[in-house]
């Protein structure tokens, strides 16, 4: 298979998923498509020896953790010019003309830290086990076990009862 | 139920109606990871280069002598209020990265100009680009110059930033806009300020369209690092000089290479890469 066409088909196949994935962990329309875009740049530029040493399984799993590198580190370098404010900026709630639920679920993971967001997205949107995040993540699995059962009872706590209102509706 | 057992479908459901802009985002993936691609290559190269001078068989692989124009240039000039370097030899340059770079160092503030990178598709005599990086003093910045002396497509439509004023941005930076230029001499164009990478990068731009038909474009970046590393990346509130200063840099007549089908025996020879 020719190389460009295979990044090609590899990249139109994939930014949906990989834009849902950085939005949910973001919550910024904008930022989830600069993550895409770096993520997919930085394979771009390596796609011949990734092609090399991975099947389509492998490079979805490279995929993944080089956008959530990318997300913690814009995170980092965020943190230090971010304002605070009392209130959720615009971008979280109506923006994109997003569904309820979708404000509601963006809204209560912008209550949790970015790693905490990270393995919540990984585990219960993509369905990635606790080994497979702790590997993303350079973590230990008893860190992800316990940042994933923190960022649940968080997440219980902010949902109440909007979650039975979407569950129910 | 718990939510751990509803959050799957709650998740899943949430993203549905997400669609995002594909193409525009494939375009600037492959934008980006072509420059990314380019840049690892250069620092490869030039540690070979390194490796054969050392070797001392620098001769024998042809490279050049000292004699190039120089990767790194201090010295006065004038943008703005900036004292002018030297004045220029007079000569028209022929349309070449090399030449480029000698007009741009030229027309600087005082500063350091390394990490040249000249345009993979460059066409001598027709069109040339180059990216390099450019240090004021403050941090370095990356900069990038496109001239076509004849374009055979009609120029790309302006004003668009890449993503809206929504980016993260350092505070104090020059606010996204986008406007067209013109001057009496026929030269249009426009003007642009646009967020460039998530890690706070953003760039201002000018792209000039002159009466003779030619296209210059020139980028100041706030930053160097972009894509290829995030963790060494720096990013500044402004770029060195101002969208104004931007746009009188690119009105300089220096700018007027001279087009052939060949590249000319006076033409600056294509510097190598410098290293950072």
């Amino acid at each position: 298979m020719d190389k460009a066409l295979g990044f090609e088909e590899f990249a139109g196949t994939r930014t949906r998923r990989l834009f849902q994935v950085a939005y949910l962990m973001c919550g910024d329309w904008h930022q989830a498509q600069d993550l895409v875009q770096t993520t997919l740049a930085k394979m771009y530029s390596a796609w011949g020896r990734l092609r090399r040493g991975r099947d389509e399984p492998g490079l979805d799993a490279y995929a993944r953790k080089v956008l959530l590198r990318t997300y913690l580190s814009q995170q980092r370098l965020r943190r230090s010019t971010e304002v605070v404010t009392a209130e959720l900026p615009e971008s979280w709630a109506a923006q994109d003309g997003g569904s309820d639920l979708r404000v509601t679920l963006t809204a209560a993971l912008a209550q949790l830290p970015p790693r905490n967001r990270a393995v919540v997205v990984l585990r219960y949107l993509e369905d990635h086990s606790i080994e497979a995040v702790a590997e993303m993540l350079g973590m230990s699995n008893s860190a992800v076990k316990s940042l994933n059962t923190r960022s649940l009872a968080k997440l219980r706590e902010i949902l109440g009862n909007d979650r039975e209102l979407f569950l129910c509706g | 139920m718990d939510l751990e057992h509803d959050l799957s479908r709650m998740l899943e459901e949430s993203v549905v109606g997400l669609s995002p802009p594909v193409s525009a985002i494939l375009d600037e993936a492959n934008r980006r990871g072509r420059r990314l691609r380019r840049r690892r290559r250069l620092q490869t190269a030039a540690a070979a280069v390194a490796v054969v001078a050392v070797a001392g068989t620098g001769a024998a692989f042809g490279l050049r002598p000292a004699a190039a124009p120089p990767a790194s240039v201090a010295g006065p000039t004038a943008t703005g209020s900036a004292p002018a370097r030297p004045a220029p030899s007079g000569a028209v340059l022929p349309v070449t990265s090399g030449g480029l770079l000698k007009v741009l160092t030229e027309l600087l503030p005082k500063g350091k100009v390394t990490d040249f990178l000249p345009g993979r598709e460059e066409d001598p005599g027709r069109s040339a680009s180059l990216t390099a990086r450019y240090d004021d003093g403050l941090s370095p910045v990356e900069v990038e110059v496109y001239l076509n002396s004849s374009p055979a497509e009609p120029v790309a439509p302006p004003c668009q930033p890449l993503l809206d004023g929504g980016a993260h941005r350092p505070f104090g930076a020059e606010p996204v806009r986008c406007n067209t230029v013109s001057f009496p001499d026929g030269t249009n164009g426009w003007s642009m300020v646009s967020p460039a990478y998530g890690n706070g990068m953003y760039y201002e731009n000018v792209d000039l369209v002159r009466p003779d038909g030619s296209e210059l474009r020139i980028r100041f970046y706030n930053g160097s690092g972009g894509t290829a590393d995030e963790a060494a990346s720096t990013v500044r509130a402004k770029p060195p000089i101002s969208p104004d200063q931007l746009t009188a840099l690119a009105r300089d007549p220096r700018w007027n290479l001279r087009a052939s089908a060949q590249p000319t025996a006076d033409a600056p020879p294509v510097p190598r890469p410098s290293g950072s």
